[in-house]
């Protein structure tokens, strides 16, 4: 436990460090949910809305510029890795990469959460949201449930990116239809039917309805335990299989010879 | 010829005069006897010694570096036994010998704490062993000496020279005389038709070596005493009776008595010389009966058992002389018995010695035997099994195929074979160079042997380890750097760098704090530790690599072209560095194209080409193999050709001649076995050309990789 708490301590730091505490990080941990934000309010406008929905605006915004920031750091991490020789050394080490992405991708979801907390600090300073109606706890038990799924399936993309070089590009080729289906900016509702049922397979979507509804003062009721329930278990199959696939991820790049491919 | 096994056997010694003068400079008498230890060794390739004491059944491994305190290779305190060989390696160590890793077993007939000097024979044999493996040789008396002071220094026992001197010096049939002021010796013959018999009392005193200091120590107080009389003494062998006699009484009466004993017996052995060179056996028997009534009355080294055996031997018919011998308290009589008697003297000693004391006194007789010496490893195979041994890397029919598909609708399979079932080993403690053109298979194989590929077909072992089942246990025990500047964080400082990598191998905090420092300085980066590494030359980037792989201190290194890219100062560097890793007992492969390094560094070589090791030796004779002829370079402003191939026609095929010009020089090469007779032919021709330079040279490992490499492909 001691030498994990050191181990978990030593990477996050690295991991701050090396790359997210840089600037063009920061950029995209606070840039891209701004720019999300405002799109998000002109679309609003657009559709003839006197004021726009600030949860989706806004609050979308933020999720979605954490949605953004770890689908990139990740990619970036494992790029790096492989361009500097590092992934080599670590492969090498006695410590299991599993766990080392899995820090890795913990660090990238708790910096992620800065994009949250500024979207927050947007909507209530200064499109003076108020969270008179909202119940805080719910809410934050609904981000902990989301950062919990963003947190499983960044380990499970880690995980594919290690794998081979062409995992990256469909990594990155899937952020932004995520965030379509996730319904991070707009209700999951307005999507047709077929896409409404694709993206009950992706946590954060479930994540973000009680997010929504805890935001909007709706009570805590069963359906709001039901659709964390159904985040969380989603969450920890994802989690499962990338755990069964781990050993043989281990295996492939040791045949393939991609650790060091770049 | 380098000797890597054998077997050293070291007698145990008998004093028959002269006890307890050799540490007041006197003349002793000793003899080798036939009760020996018997070492079986085999060299190791690394820095560990270990050994097994059979008849204590108990085994001890430790480090060579590790002999200044004394623990083993867990860290725990050396057992008092392993005191003994480990004090004559440490002392060879500080007088500069070289000492080398090796597996030893052994067994004694001699009886321990007998007074027979078992542990001197210990001693002596692992300085022939040492000798050996070393492949030095030092005299009988210098080793002695050694052991000596090992045993004083390492083991803490007061001891003087005589045991270690006679363990390594014996001749057969004949005792010693030898003078421990002058290390002057001769041997004598033992008295013709006389045996020697030792009688073992069984008895076992512990205090032992207090006692003998005690008596040490009021030598010197008298010497101290006799010195305000009598200046130019310097020891008791100094002191005549007369003198010693003069002054006596106003020494403490416990100190005139061990005096008396001392003074006697150097009186007795100068006697006892005269008798032997005679060969008159009966007086010098006598004088075996006084000295072990001064040993008794005055030393008061004797023991009521001691006393018993003496006497029983004294009312022998054809027992010449007996007395204790060793330091005393317990232990062994020698005695000297007519040949003609010994059966009936071991049988009455026994019989009367039990009804006396109720003990069974262990008797034998022996003979005067050679000192310590060599002898072939097979003679005691099946006494003493083999110890078998584990290679760092063994590899068997290693292969590896890349497979990589091409094309989106009409899939294409290539398959690039880069290893194609190689097989070697490297030993522990060995540097092993692998060696080879680009694509040639060298970075393949090392990354397979490090963990980071699976081989298609054939099998890895690490130090005995499986490398598909127990990868995580290997990965423990290595370290490896690739060439160039990558594998190291460049935004973080060097220490961070090491830190986190000491995370990784799961290294205890206060072990990491120690260790980065230590590492630091070995590759010359104390002062830089906190510097961003982005801020690092390409050397010190390398040198960097190297601390990593070291940080938690890997048996096995390896090393694929660690100083590419580093300048000719860097790279001799790191080239020292990474010869001391290798004095540390570090197995470590090492991949390079620069010749010239791994004719410096390696033990053997593998040269390896389109995945085939096409050649493995040593340095030395992979040069052998190809040729040992001479290579002459000539650089020349102008030169003709054919004049010159004309001319050393006459040494018909022995003389290879290639040229090869470009817009400034001339240059002529030829390979020949008669240097001499080439240049003496080609010095008329070359008398009016400008002589840029001219070398005469062995064969280098470049010739012969270009050779072996161009000589394949064709």
């Amino acid at each position: 436990m001691k030498r994990n708490l050191s181990l978990f301590i030593r990477q996050m730091d690295v991991q701050l460090r090396m790359r997210t505490l840089n600037l063009y990080s920061l950029l995209l941990w606070f840039i891209q949910p701004i720019v999300f934000s405002a799109v998000g309010m002109i679309l609003s406008k657009a559709a003839g809305n006197a004021t726009p929905d600030l949860v989706y605006t806004v609050i979308g915004g933020g999720i979605m510029g954490m949605w953004s920031g770890l689908v990139f750091t990740s990619t970036y991490d494992i790029r790096s890795d492989r361009r500097e020789g590092t992934l080599e050394l670590i492969v090498g080490s006695p410590t299991s990469l599993r766990k080392i992405e899995s820090i890795r991708t913990f660090t990238n979801v708790a910096a992620g959460t800065i994009s949250l907390v500024a979207a927050f600090l947007v909507a209530v300073l200064i499109y003076k949201f108020s969270l008179a109606q909202a119940d805080i706890l719910s809410a934050i038990l609904s981000l902990l449930v989301i950062l919990f799924g963003l947190w499983c399936m960044g380990v499970f993309l880690a995980n594919l990116m290690v794998w081979s070089r062409l995992s990256t590009s469909i990594v990155e080729f899937i952020e932004m239809p995520v965030a379509l289906l996730a319904g991070f900016m707009y209700p999951i509702s307005i999507l047709p039917t077929w896409m409404q049922e694709i993206s009950s397979i992706f946590p954060i979507r479930w994540g973000l309805e009680t997010l929504r509804e805890a935001i909007q003062g709706t009570d805590l009721n069963e359906i709001t335990l039901a659709k964390w329930g159904i985040s969380i278990g989603i969450s920890l199959i994802i989690y499962l299989l990338s755990r069964l696939l781990d050993r043989r991820v281990h295996d492939l790049i040791r045949v393939t010879g991609e650790l060091s491919s770049i | 010829m380098e000797i890597q096994e054998g077997c050293v056997i070291s007698p145990g010694r008998v004093n028959l005069l002269g006890e307890h003068v050799d540490y007041n400079e006197g003349v002793v008498l000793p003899a080798a006897i036939d009760r020996s230890v018997k070492i079986q060794f085999t060299r190791r390739r690394d820095h560990l010694v270990h050994l097994s004491a059979l008849d204590l059944d108990q085994q001890c491994s430790f480090s060579l570096f590790d002999l200044d305190r004394k623990v083993d290779s867990s860290g725990n305190t050396l057992p008092v036994w392993a005191l003994y060989p480990a004090g004559v390696l440490w002392m060879l160590q500080q007088r500069g010998y070289p000492v080398y890793g090796f597996n030893a077993s052994y067994r004694s007939d001699i009886p321990i704490g007998a007074g027979l000097s078992s542990s001197a024979a210990v001693e002596v044999g692992f300085g022939i062993v040492c000798q050996v493996l070393g492949g030095w040789q030092i005299d009988s008396l210098t080793l002695a000496r050694i052991c000596q002071a090992a045993e004083i220094e390492y083991a803490g026992v007061n001891c003087g020279l005589m045991d270690q001197f006679a363990c390594a010096s014996g001749v057969p049939d004949h005792l010693l005389m030898f003078d421990t002021r002058t290390y002057e010796s001769r041997p004598i013959p033992l008295p013709q038709d006389t045996t020697l018999v030792i009688a073992d009392s069984t008895i076992r005193r512990s205090l032992i070596n207090s006692a003998y200091n005690d008596r040490r120590r009021d030598c010197d107080t008298a010497v101290k005493y006799y010195q305000t009389i009598y200046p130019r003494i310097h020891s008791l062998r100094d002191l005549s009776p007369a003198q010693f006699q003069a002054h006596a009484h106003h020494l403490p009466d416990v100190v005139r008595q061990h005096t008396s004993h001392v003074v006697g017996e150097i009186e007795r052995v100068n006697r006892a010389i005269k008798y032997l060179d005679a060969g008159e056996a009966e007086p010098f028997g006598q004088l075996m009966f006084e000295t072990h009534q001064s040993l008794r009355d005055l030393y008061e080294v004797s023991c009521r058992e001691l006393d018993i055996l003496v006497e029983l031997a004294q009312s022998f018919d054809g027992c010449l002389g007996a007395r204790l011998t060793g330091a005393g308290f317990g232990g062994c009589t020698i005695n000297l018995v007519r040949k003609d008697r010994v059966d009936d003297f071991i049988e009455f000693i026994k019989t009367a010695y039990q009804r006396e004391t109720g003990l069974q006194a262990n008797i034998f007789r022996t003979h005067p035997s050679r000192g310590a010496s060599l002898k072939s490893s097979s003679a005691y195979r099946t006494v003493i099994p083999a110890i078998p041994q584990v290679h760092a890397i063994d590899t068997r029919d290693l292969s590896k195929t890349f497979v990589t598909r091409q094309g989106f609708w009409r899939r294409q399979t290539k398959s690039t074979v880069a290893v194609d079932g190689i097989s070697f080993h490297v030993e522990k403690g060995e540097l092993f160079g692998l060696l080879g053109p680009n694509g040639a298979g060298k970075t393949t194989t090392v990354k397979m042997l490090s963990t980071l590929l699976l081989p298609t077909s054939g099998s890895i072992s690490i130090f005995g380890r499986d490398i598909l089942r127990d990868t995580n246990e290997i990965r423990k025990n290595i370290g490896f750097t690739f060439g160039g500047a990558r594998g190291l964080y460049g935004r973080l400082s060097a220490v961070d760098n090491l830190r986190y990598f000491a995370e990784l191998y799961a290294m205890p905090p206060d072990l990491t704090r120690k260790r980065i420092p230590e590492l630091l300085e070995i590759v010359g980066l104390d002062g830089r530790g906190g510097d961003r590494v982005e801020t690092f030359s390409s050397g010190m980037q390398q040198r960097l690599h190297l601390a990593r792989a070291l940080l938690h201190d890997p048996e096995l290194i390896f090393l694929d072209e660690p100083t590419v890219g580093i300048d000719p100062v860097g790279a001799r560097e790191l080239r020292t560095t990474i010869k001391q890793l290798i004095g540390r007992g570090k197995t470590i492969l090492l991949t390079t194209h620069y010749m010239a390094e791994a004719d410096e560094l390696c033990d053997r070589i593998a040269i390896i080409k389109k995945g085939h090791i096409i050649a493995l030796d040593t340095p030395a004779s992979l040069k052998r193999q190809i040729s040992e002829d001479s290579v002459i370079e000539i650089k020349v402003e102008s030169v003709n050709l054919p004049l010159v191939q004309n001319t050393l026609a006459k040494l018909g095929n022995r003389a290879v001649i290639s040229y090869s010009e470009n817009l400034f020089v001339k240059g002529i090469r030829i390979t020949t076995p008669q240097s001499g007779a080439v240049i003496e032919l080609l010095s008329p021709l070359l008398t009016s050309n400008i002589i840029q330079n001219l070398e005469v040279r062995n064969q280098t490992l470049e010739d012969v990789y270009i050779s072996l490499i161009k000589g394949n492909t064709e």
